[in-house]
């Protein structure tokens, strides 16, 4: 019994059962005295200076009190059934305050800190937590602020020296080692490129990306995506094994869904074994994609990931965290899969259609 | 009226004996036609356009892959190879001059 409702449920039942069984005995008990010891003395009215003396046998006092108990144990079972049931909705009704608050707090994500816990009606013990925690979330929210703004500034900064690095390299490139001129390009690059995501996640996080959903023919777009990532992977010597039903159509923005694809696949590419596998499937309101790989790193398995996997699902989840309707799941455990779920053009076209209850999780 | 002389843009780039048609988007090597997916033509029209200089490999990501393409410029590489199984002739030497450390350069047999 680990719930706090039913621990509640648990005390308030025990608490008046104690009390009416206390009742009860005391009651049981006080009657058997009365019954065996005191004796009833009463006058007749015909005859004032009559008095009637009398008193119970041991069994009728024996039957009198067996019928009670008798008694007792039958209106007993519903009682306690009773008791159970009102212990219950006390319960519930007590720790409804706190699953408003739980609920509330479920909600809150990176770009929906400015929201706070609303508990009008709460009591004084319940509205005191509440205030705590909006505090919380309060100072969280200036940090979080000012930690986007930093990453954003920095980033920004970074931008300029690097390409002036890189055209000094390339430009010099002649006349320095080859092997040289060629790393440090690369690294160059490199350091561009995770400059360029810090940027972007920032923008993300702050709700400053511009993302326009059109209708996306996923066949065609899915065979420029995936050309690149096929073609490394023939280099080392393994397949990228892509299917997409020719009619399957997304409502999204077409570079945040390649960046995530571009990433995603990145991750299987560099993390996994074997095969890369990517499968579309088109169903009522959603398009869900499957990509991954039968195995994956240790790295990967533990969480821990190399430079590609941090960074890189990080600027995966804050673009789906800006895309409407859009969820991921990512599991690394036994093998590397992602799953990401679009909305389809039957979701453009019908926006009430409900999105499935599929959050952000690591499984 | 007025008649104003108009510039004649060639949308026939020519390297050697290649030629790339950049309206009809089709590439000829001789008289033999040469299917090329659509990076592989960016990849070749950028060198085409830079002939004879070498254009450096983060240049070619930059332009021939979307800005936050994260394969490495290993992928350059790997795109270069299948270019050169295209384009180039049994026997002949490659089109395609690699200039370690610095990029690639789209050069003719003759300039070389």
């Amino acid at each position: 019994m680990k719930s706090l409702r039913w621990r509640l449920t648990l005390w308030f039942a025990l608490s008046l059962l104690v009390v009416v069984a206390v009742l009860v005995g005391s009651a049981h008990w006080h009657l058997d005295y009365e019954l065996r010891k005191e004796k009833w003395e009463r006058t007749n009215p015909a005859h004032p200076d009559w008095i009637l003396h009398g008193s119970f046998t041991d069994k009728e006092v024996h039957d009198i009190l067996s019928e009670l108990l008798q008694f007792w144990s039958i209106v007993g079972v519903p009682v306690v059934g009773l008791t159970l049931l009102a212990a219950y909705f006390l319960a519930r009704q007590s720790t409804k305050p706190v699953r408003n608050v739980n609920r509330q707090l479920s909600g809150l994500g990176a770009t929906t800190l400015r929201h706070r816990i609303q508990a009008p009606d709460a009591d004084p013990e319940i509205a005191e937590l509440v205030r705590h925690l909006n505090g919380l979330l309060g100072r969280l929210e200036t940090s979080f602020t000012q930690l986007q703004e930093y990453t954003s500034q920095v980033a920004h900064e970074l931008r300029t020296p690097l390409q002036l690095m890189q055209l000094q390299v390339e430009t010099n490139a002649a006349k320095m080692d080859p092997g040289l001129a060629e790393e440090l390009q690369e690294e160059l690059a490199r350091l561009s490129n995770y400059v360029e995501i810090a940027l972007t996640i920032a923008r993300a996080d702050q709700g400053r990306l511009e993302l326009k959903p059109e209708a996306l023919a996923l066949k065609d777009f899915l065979s420029d995506v995936v050309e690149p990532f096929s073609r490394l992977a023939d280099a080392e010597r393994r397949r990228l094994l892509w299917s997409c039903p020719k009619e399957a159509t997304a409502w999204t923005d077409r570079n945040a869904l390649k960046q995530i694809l571009f990433n995603v696949l990145n991750n299987a590419l560099k993390h996994g074994r074997e095969d890369i596998l990517l499968r579309v499937r088109s169903r009522g309101s959603g398009v869900w994609f499957l990509i991954g790989n039968r195995s994956a790193d240790e790295a990967l398995n533990n969480g821990k990931g190399g430079s590609g996997l941090g960074i890189g699902l990080r600027l995966v989840r804050a673009l789906v965290g800006q895309m409407d309707g859009t969820r991921i799941a990512f599991r690394t455990k036994p093998h590397f899969w992602v799953r990401l779920r679009v909305p389809s053009m039957e979701r453009a076209m019908n926006p009430q259609t409900r999105v499935g209850q599929y959050e952000q999780q690591t499984v | 009226l007025t008649r104003r002389n108009r510039t004649e843009i060639s949308q026939v780039l020519r390297v050697g004996d290649l030629e790339l048609d950049l309206l009809a988007r089709a590439v000829r090597r001789g008289t033999e036609n040469i299917e090329l997916t659509n990076r592989e033509f960016a990849l070749l029209e950028l060198l085409a356009q830079s002939s004879p200089r070498t254009v450096s490999k983060s240049a070619i990501v930059e332009r021939v892959w979307d800005q936050h393409f994260d394969g490495g410029t290993n992928v350059v590489n790997v795109y270069i190879n299948y270019l050169r199984s295209k384009i180039d002739q049994p026997g002949q030497p490659s089109l395609i001059r690699t200039v370690r450390g610095v990029g690639f350069a789209l050069v003719s047999a003759e300039a070389k």
